[in-house]
């Protein structure tokens, strides 16, 4: 039985992300500037997120079906530029003094981590060597999540 | 006269990408095993200073005119995606085990390194105020380059 070592790195910051995402939905209601602190620390983390699921992850995983993986990553960077475009149309709102409302992205991130824990790391960690997954694992130590 | 230390940290970060980049210089006439390695060294390096500078630097300087902001930082992330896509068509000539040479690449990172050394880092250091700085120098340190 192989470690589930990139499933518990990333399970951790995806709760953490919500942990983040759960921050900005308390301060809707409060002070501009409490809320603009708190939209800038998920968005900050998110992108940091996305940053090391495509960049250290994704390329570093070299399927024997070449296709298959290529498809899988494919279809998540698709998501993240969805996630990330609805972040920046709340951010627009919020630049423009308007009310936001948290439910579609919250909605969106939700489903993304739940395919990711189901499908993606726990694949991930039995199919790659212990050596690829270290390799893994440092480059995500590389930033701080 | 404000702290330079954006343009210090950078400055830094731009001279160790160059010796990364002399490394897989260095290697052309080896092994595919070294020359793959400090490529890709090289390669991971550079997008974590590219994903600090789009996401930690220039999405954090909101100066007074928005539309200077835009022209400057658009043109940076045109810079960004040009140098990747050379990157990515080396990639490609290194996994069929092409011969290829670096020179297009040398040049561009020498002359998006001088841009930003000379036009950019040093009008934000004079221009943002402490706090922004010190936002950004947070951000950056959360990247380890």
């Amino acid at each position: 039985m192989k470690s589930n070592a990139i499933l518990d790195v990333m399970v951790k910051d995806h709760n953490r992300l919500m942990k983040y995402l759960e921050d900005v939905k308390k301060n809707i209601k409060s002070d501009f500037d409490v809320l603009l602190k708190s939209f800038n620390t998920f968005e900050w983390n998110l992108e940091k997120h996305f940053f090391v699921e495509e960049r250290a992850i994704f390329t570093s995983y070299n399927p024997d079906y070449i296709e298959d993986g290529h498809q899988l990553f494919t279809n998540l960077s698709k998501q993240h530029t969805s996630i990330l475009e609805k972040v920046e149309s709340l951010r627009k709102r919020l630049r423009s003094g308007k009310s936001i409302d948290v439910s579609d992205l919250e909605v969106m991130l939700l489903k993304h981590k739940t395919y990711e824990e189901k499908n993606v790391y726990p694949v991930l960690d039995v199919e790659i060597s212990e050596g690829e997954k270290r390799f893994m694992i440092e480059r995500i130590e590389e930033i701080r999540l | 006269m404000k702290s330079t230390d954006i343009l210090d940290l950078m400055l830094k970060d731009h001279n160790r990408i160059m010796k990364y980049l002399e490394d897989v210089e260095n290697n052309l006439g080896k092994g595919f095993g070294f020359l793959s390695n400090s490529f890709n060294t090289f390669q991971w390096n550079l997008e974590k200073h590219l994903f600090v500078e789009e996401k930690a630097i220039f999405t954090s300087y909101n100066p007074d005119e928005p539309d200077k902001k835009y022209t400057y930082f658009s043109d940076l992330m045109d810079q960004h995606t040009e140098i990747l896509a050379i990157i990515e068509s080396l990639r490609k000539k290194l996994q069929k085990r092409e011969p290829f040479d670096l020179n297009e690449l040398k040049k561009l990172l020498m002359k998006h390194k001088t841009f930003e050394e000379k036009n950019v880092y040093p009008v934000l250091d004079q221009e943002i105020d402490d706090c922004t700085k010190r936002v950004i120098i947070d951000r950056i340190k959360e990247i380890r380059l």
